[in-house]
């Protein structure tokens, strides 16, 4: 009896085990490494209005264009572009180191949408960035602007109205000398 | 014997009457909650994230048989009745709210119209582009994303190519999502909550080819975009 009631509950512990399918690319790539689990900005106040602008630049070219590729999630450097004050006081010095990630980049398509590069997660030594308020993207040079009404245009003339989805839009450059502008809401939690 | 006659209809009345109201409560009251639980999570999502743009969540118990976007045009967004039968957790929710916020945000872009114009245009670069912006948005506002991936496992049917169509192959989207978490947010699959979702491991059997292509990528380490099926 005790035989019995031994192999069956050593073939429930097999089953439990080989229930649920694993993940080889986890098991290769990630299982052990104890990451940390990402913070979740649950807790939060926005009752307070006051904000300090921080304009930024970043510390060399990001362009689409570029041979090598960015890819999503890289860390992209950047600095303070002028001194910062809040009530008379120096609040940020020019040169500050600043990072933030590249959130997405999208590549252009038919119909002239161009190349957009999303910045996001910006990082500012001493300050939280549970406070700061951004929203950055830059594009290429977007011909939606003229195609689409061409396309409709041409819609007398099938099927010359696809030859639009031919054209595509512009890469995007963020450049040393473009302002990024984050807002920095000191009273926000 | 009239009054007895009259009495008995009364009676009947009121109750026909009562259970009548009775019941259009019930509906009422089922339809507000589930209203009130999309916008709990949708509100959840749009301050975890810093959204200071305006979008409203509006729930319909019709089926969505118009293929309008409101989301784009009025900032409005919709669940319908066969979106919700879908989501069994707050996490799916979450995931189909995020996608939908992601598109009304780009509605916002290029002066509105034009951001609304190019979601229009290229409406599969944008479903790809949303996918991974729901992402973030469900984890900054504490759910786990791979919800999205059960979600869209079970909901979004596989079809045989992408080629002339609006949206991309199934497997092409749950793919790079996979891709983004696993760069991204890694934790999450490190410490996965959802191994033993039965859903989930059929993501995992169904996927099996683009995780070996994704394996290569990170074998190799090239940056490239890898080309899923």
């Amino acid at each position: 009896m005790n035989k019995f009631l031994v192999t069956i509950v050593a073939l429930m512990l097999i089953c439990l085990n080989v229930r649920a399918e694993s993940d080889f690319l986890v098991e290769e790539f990630i299982a052990g490494k104890n990451y940390s689990k990402p913070d979740a900005h649950i807790d939060y106040d926005y009752t307070s209005t006051e904000y300090i602008p921080i304009k930024l630049k970043v510390c060399n070219d990001i362009s689409t264009r570029d041979k090598r590729k960015y890819l999503f999630g890289e860390e992209v450097n950047l600095q303070v572009k002028s001194n910062v004050f809040y009530k008379n006081k120096l609040f940020l010095k020019k040169g500050t180191p600043v990072t933030a990630r590249i959130e997405q980049i999208v590549e252009s398509g038919m119909n002239g949408i161009p190349y957009y590069i999303y910045l996001s997660d910006f990082k500012i030594d001493g300050l939280e960035e549970s406070k700061i308020l951004s929203d950055y993207y830059k594009s290429g040079i977007n011909l939606v602007y003229w195609i689409y009404p061409f396309k409709w245009a041409l819609t007398f003339l099938p099927p010359s109205g696809i030859l639009t989805n031919l054209i595509k839009g512009g890469h995007a450059k963020i450049s040393t000398a473009d302002v990024i502008t984050v807002y920095y809401f000191p009273e926000w939690k | 014997m009239l009054i007895k006659k009259y009495l008995v209809f009364v009676l009947f009345f009121i109750l026909t009457v009562t259970s009548c109201f009775g019941y259009d409560n019930e509906a009422i009251v089922s339809e507000m909650d589930i209203q009130s639980y999309i916008d709990n999570i949708g509100f959840e999502l749009l301050n975890s994230n810093k959204i200071n743009k305006r979008i409203v969540f509006t729930y319909s118990k019709k089926d969505k048989l118009y293929k309008g976007r409101p989301e784009i045009t009025k900032r409005n967004i919709v669940i319908y009745g066969d979106q919700i039968q879908y989501t069994e957790s707050e996490d799916e929710m979450a995931a189909l709210l995020a996608m939908k916020i992601s598109d009304a945000l780009k509605s916002y872009e290029d002066s509105g119209f034009m951001g609304a114009i190019e979601v229009k245009l290229a409406p599969k670069k944008y479903e790809k582009f949303s996918d991974k912006r729901a992402v973030d948005y469900m984890v900054n506002a504490g759910y786990n994303p791979l919800g999205l991936i059960t979600l869209v496992q079970k909901s979004c049917p596989q079809k045989r190519n992408d080629w002339f169509s609006a949206h991309n192959l199934t497997s092409k989207r749950l793919a790079e999502v996979y891709e983004y978490i696993f760069v991204k947010y890694p934790y999450f699959l490190e410490n996965n909550d959802y191994i033993d979702n039965p859903y989930y491991q059929n993501f995992l059997l169904s996927s099996l080819e683009n995780r070996k292509i994704l394996e290569r990528k990170l074998k190799y380490k090239t940056v490239y975009k890898v080309k899923y099926e």
